[in-house]
């Protein structure tokens, strides 16, 4: 057991400040163009994703490092079906990475 | 007391159990009643327990001793090995080596379940915290891959919603893991415990706009304001709320707090944008 290594769940607010960190981010697929696959956030915001998958349904979770504030390098990622409800996830994103982060990072 | 009747808790089960005999009962240590509460946790959670605990002492999380767990994360690797299957599942806080037995133990029921636990598989577990190997592990009663992913969301929120009814309404919380379980429950009711349930017990009868008893005035005066019918669905604006509490001598900066503290405590939300707030009641 062990928490040294965590994948934060985050949204696009915390990518800016997580270039180069391996994070978890859920997102709708818009478009996928060659290796790019463009998501839209939990809170709408447009994410460029370097992909090395097919992405097979409309919402998936990208394991991945932060590039820039916009893009996201893809490792790996989970199809999470077409039912996924960003509204609540997006809520749930501000109590992770905010009053209550104590629970999961930091 | 009449509040904390146990059957309040019976959807929850992360509430020790009321039992008629516990007086009895309670021979040896802990207490049974500990080994049916069910808790959400995070691995950091446990991690972060694992710290404070000596290696054969109880896990203690939010003043309240662990035994059944549930916990969704990813399948990080599964591997047979003596009639079950040992995984190592993340939950992106940290990761937790989980045995799991395999009903039968046959061939073709291992392989079924390796294949139904591939890496990269989200699945929920239901299980036991066991010193294991130095460590602690996971002995699961169950396991299952997880299909909507919405329980994903479901898992975290349930997880801040245990803490929070453990350790926040409670003066006595921050002293609760050092004394028994009872008895920090118990000094957790006669503080005034649980300010959402005395909301709920008043709604049910009052105008919405009471506030719970003990409130600090100005979170109960910030309550009142955006909880007002009148302002419809779309809540009120931060800057009406400042300004309809300047002559009260608060100041912007404690009317934020005061309205992130309500919101912390699941009184208040914000609507449309995090400027527009609104009272729960």
């Amino acid at each position: 057991m062990n928490a040294d290594a965590p994948t934060p769940r985050v949204g696009f607010a915390q990518l800016k400040n997580m270039i180069g960190r391996r994070v978890l981010f859920v997102g709708r697929v818009e478009s996928m163009d060659g290796g790019v696959v463009r998501m839209a956030a939990p809170d709408g915001s447009k994410v460029s994703i370097q992909a090395n998958s097919t992405f097979e349904t409309p919402f998936a979770e990208v394991q991945g490092t932060v590039v820039d504030p916009q893009t996201i390098r893809e490792e790996s990622h989970v199809n999470f079906g077409d039912n996924f409800d960003m509204n609540t996830y997006n809520e749930l994103l501000k109590l992770v990475n905010g009053p209550h982060s104590a629970l999961f990072y930091q | 007391m009449a509040m904390f009747d146990a059957h309040q808790f019976a959807g929850g089960g992360f509430m020790p159990t009321q039992q008629p005999d516990q007086g009895m009962g309670a021979s040896g240590k802990g207490g049974r009643h500990n080994e049916q509460t069910l808790r959400a946790v995070t691995v950091r959670q446990m991690v972060t327990a694992l710290d404070a605990a000596g290696p054969d002492q109880d896990l203690v999380i939010d003043g309240a001793e662990l035994s059944n767990v549930t916990l969704v994360g990813k399948v990080v690797s599964a591997e047979e090995s003596g009639g079950g299957i040992n995984l190592a599942v993340s939950d992106s806080t940290g990761t937790v080596d989980v045995r799991a037995y395999v009903d039968g133990g046959d061939q073709q029921s291992m392989a079924q379940k390796l294949a139904e636990w591939q890496p990269g598989t989200y699945v929920r577990v239901y299980g036991h915290v066991r010193p294991f190997g130095g460590g602690r592990n996971v002995q699961s009663f169950a396991v299952r891959a997880v299909h909507d992913f919405n329980e994903v969301t479901y898992h975290c929120l349930q997880t801040i919603f245990q803490h929070i009814h453990l350790a926040k309404g409670s003066p006595a919380g921050g002293a609760a893991g050092a004394v028994k379980q009872e008895a920090g429950f118990g000094a957790f009711a006669a503080a005034g415990g649980w300010p959402q349930q005395q909301q709920f017990g008043a709604a049910a009868g009052a105008p919405a706009a009471a506030a719970p008893p003990g409130m600090e005035p100005c979170q109960a005066a910030v309550l009142k304001i955006i909880s007002d019918p009148t302002a419809g669905e779309g809540g009120v604006h931060v800057n009406d709320v400042c300004s309809r509490l300047a002559p009260q001598g608060y100041t912007r900066q404690r009317v934020e707090a005061a309205l992130y503290a309500l919101q912390n405590e699941a009184h208040a939300f914000t609507t449309s944008d995090d400027s527009h707030w609104k009272g729960t009641a």
